[in-house]
């Protein structure tokens, strides 16, 4: 039995969260988070947990892989702060922690996606640069003699979706805090540009774009809670991991522009969001392909979940 | 019967398991509420005709009873179980009213500001024996409402309304109107107005329907000319026209969001139901059209919450108006995709339908308070930008 926790709980997660993020080494934030009692908030309120946890990992920018622990989950794995996961091919930062490697393939074109378990000496591991040097990605490969099946693949990759939707989330949340408080400072033609009319509008589309989203990945793990069809969590999760894209997509558009300049320079920083936006929004299904599978889900199954229910709100 | 079957699970699903609304209307009266199950190009007197029966049947078997307080005829508890029904009622592919649709929203306005108003005429205009209409904007006031000029002068025991008023949905099929006027200065903005309750029968009032670009005339021009009406029609006291309309827009950005969500998710059910080897621009399109009215559905959930246990919405509706009307737009360009070319081309009765609906949706980023306008608030409110553009 799964609770919803009250806002002092999960205000209190979140700052146990961010104290943690803040303070530990990327690699060591798994086994922080057992250490502080993640496994029993899990168990209790998996919803709540995972979502502050992800929110808070994107709004700081961090490179910790904590979808790595939403993954695990979702698989029936548990909390296992030293199994890393390893998305068709890609492993987050922090592989240097694993004993052993939870390997997914998304591949859109097979029915049922493959997971299984490797253990850590199987896997050599390639370090990417690409987009987003600072995530620390790393390209592996595996010997697969040693590989163990798991069985709930599209239960892991739902959750790691719903996850990587939330990091979206609290980055786009943050990208709105950074530039809110620029668009009040900085003046030209005399006035705060904020107070433009085009800027505002901007600014409020992000808004909406990631009320909506964050309102989403709620629903779809509500979705997954209940005792309905996989087909319906599979389809939400799908759907919030969209909508958070589109939302990173939206926020790294309009308050990069507003920024001017300034958000050009290396310096300044605000060009790491739109990097980190490109990676996380490619994990597990990137939302161009999610979309046209979220619309081929839609026509075969003929008709489209009402969620959430009225009757079902907290 | 489909319907009967549709209804049946969505019984066992739970729908209304948890709630006290007598779930065997729909099949026990499955032959009666065929006809709503059909929308035809119709005028919109005829639609008001022909959803009556369906408006005295679920009133008189307390469907949309629920959550009306019982001064005015209801069975009192949360408004919840009534959204519940709207949903149940889409859901079974039967079609929302638009008579309800109005009545949802000025309702509780009534129900707030004029009681012994609201006594007399919810329960009537439920059951359709009575339509009703706002009368907000004018020529030359629409997303700023607050330069309407519309006045009302003291003249006895009432007052004498005279102006022009524009953009009434159904305001050519009404008997009564909710309608704002100037009781103050001229200058005196937001603050001078005051919300009457006009009988449009009355010697001084002309209506002349307006057609829109979807075929029908689905609005009206409101002409009043030293129109008498009595002080115990006032909604409110004098002068607060502007808190009874912001009273009254919670409920069109929570009640009737929540409705025209359940029946546009229908709407897709038919589309995605009706599309078979789907090419990527299509699927792309049942996407977007769902990924819209997900957005809507998922923060209207708790806007509705709120709204049943009575708090105030606060500026966030303005993001729940922006969600619909844009789940509106995206659905209908998502028709035009999936039917691809049948919006454009083909003359047969559903492409008809789809075409009107595809040219209604355009107007919806216009009324209730303009896309702009609700973006301004989003800024200034909730983001805490400067006033002003």
């Amino acid at each position: 039995m799964t609770h919803t926790l009250t806002i002092d709980e999960v205000n209190l997660i979140r700052s146990s969260v961010r104290q943690v993020l803040a303070t530990t080494g990327p690699a060591l934030v798994p086994s922080a988070l057992v250490e502080m009692g993640w496994p029993d908030l899990v168990q209790d309120a998996p919803a709540d947990s995972f979502t502050v946890l992800t929110e808070e990992a994107g709004r700081a920018r961090s490179v910790a892989p904590v979808a790595d622990l939403a993954v695990v989950w979702g698989a029936g794995l548990g909390s296992q702060p030293t199994t890393a996961v390893m998305i068709d091919g890609l492993v987050l930062s922090g592989a240097e922690r694993a004993e052993r490697f939870l390997c997914l393939s998304t591949d859109l074109s097979t029915a049922v996606p493959s997971m299984h378990l490797v253990d850590a000496s199987a896997v050599s591991l390639q370090p990417v640069q690409g987009f987003d040097p600072a995530l620390g990605l790393s390209r592996a490969t595996v010997e697969l003699s040693s590989a163990e099946g798991v069985a709930n693949a599209s239960g892991a990759i739902a959750a790691g979706r719903r996850a990587l939707a939330s990091q979206m989330v609290g980055a786009c949340e943050q990208m709105l805090t950074e530039t809110l408080a620029y668009v009040n400072e900085r003046h030209q033609y005399g006035r705060a540009i904020g107070s433009f009319q085009t800027v505002k509008h901007r600014l409020a589309d992000v808004k909406v774009a990631t009320t909506a989203a964050k309102a989403a990945v709620a629903v779809a793990w509500k979705v997954a809670e209940s005792d309905g069809s996989d087909d319906d969590a599979t389809t939400l999760s799908i759907a919030a991991k969209v909508l958070a894209g589109r939302a990173q997509q939206l926020a790294s558009t309009h308050c990069f522009q507003v920024h001017g300049g300034i958000a050009f320079t290396v310096e300044h920083g605000f060009q790491q969001w739109v990097r980190r936006g490109l990676l996380l929004d490619l994990l597990l299904g990137g939302n161009d392909q999610l979309t046209v599978e979220l619309g081929n889900r839609l026509i075969a199954q003929g008709r489209v979940p009402r969620v959430p229910n009225l009757w079902q709100r907290t | 019967m489909a319907a009967a079957n549709r209804c049946a699970e969505a019984r066992s699903s739970g729908c209304v398991g948890e709630t006290s609304i007598s779930t065997g209307t729909a099949i026990e009266h499955a032959t009666e509420l065929e006809p709503f199950r059909e929308q035809v190009p119709e005028e919109l007197e005829d639609t008001y005709a022909r959803f009556r029966p369906l408006q005295q049947l679920l009133w008189d078997a307390g469907w949309n009873r629920l959550g009306w307080p019982e001064a005015v005829g209801g069975l009192g508890g949360s408004a919840v179980h009534r959204f519940v029904a709207m949903e149940e009622l889409a859901a079974a592919g039967y079609v929302n009213s638009e008579i309800v649709a109005v009545i949802e929203i000025v309702a509780p306005m009534l129900i707030r500001f004029a009681p012994a108003l609201a006594a007399q005429h919810v329960a009537a205009g439920m059951r359709g024996d009575e339509a009703w209409c706002q009368g907000f904007s004018e020529p030359d006031a629409g997303s700023d409402l607050g330069s309407l000029r519309t006045r009302a002068v003291p003249d006895g025991d009432g007052f004498r309304i005279t102006g022009q008023k524009m953009w009434s949905s159904n305001g050519h099929i009404a008997s009564w109107c909710c309608l704002l006027a100037r009781t103050g200065p001229p200058n005196s903005g937001y603050r001078g107005l005051t919300m009457f309750w006009v009988d449009l029968r009355s010697p001084g009032v002309r209506v002349v329907p307006t057609r829109l670009s979807g075929g029908r005339a689905d609005t009206a021009e409101i002409f009043l000319d030293d129109v008498y009406v009595p002080n115990t029609h006032l909604i409110g006291d004098v002068g607060q026209g502007w808190a009874a309309v912001m009273y009254l827009l919670q409920f069109e950005r929570g009640a009737y969001a929540w409705g025209r969500q359940a029946d546009l998710h229908t709407l897709l059910d038919e589309l995605v139901h009706a599309t078979a080897a789907p090419t990527p621009i299509q699927a792309t399109a049942a996407a977007d059209a769902y990924l819209a009215l997900l957005s809507v559905r998922s923060v209207g959930c708790g806007t509705i919450g709120k709204l049943a246990a009575g708090a105030d919405l606060g500026p966030e509706i303005s993001i729940d108006k922006l969600l619909l009307s844009s789940a509106e737009q995206t659905v209908t360009e998502s028709a035009r995709k999936l039917l691809w070319p049948r919006l454009e081309l083909a003359d047969d009765e559903s492409s008809d339908i789809w075409r009107s609906r595809w040219a209604f949706s355009r107007i919806t980023t216009i009324y209730g308070g303009a896309a702009e306008v609700q973006r301004d608030l989003v800024a200034e409110r909730l983001l805490g930008l400067p006033r002003g553009r």
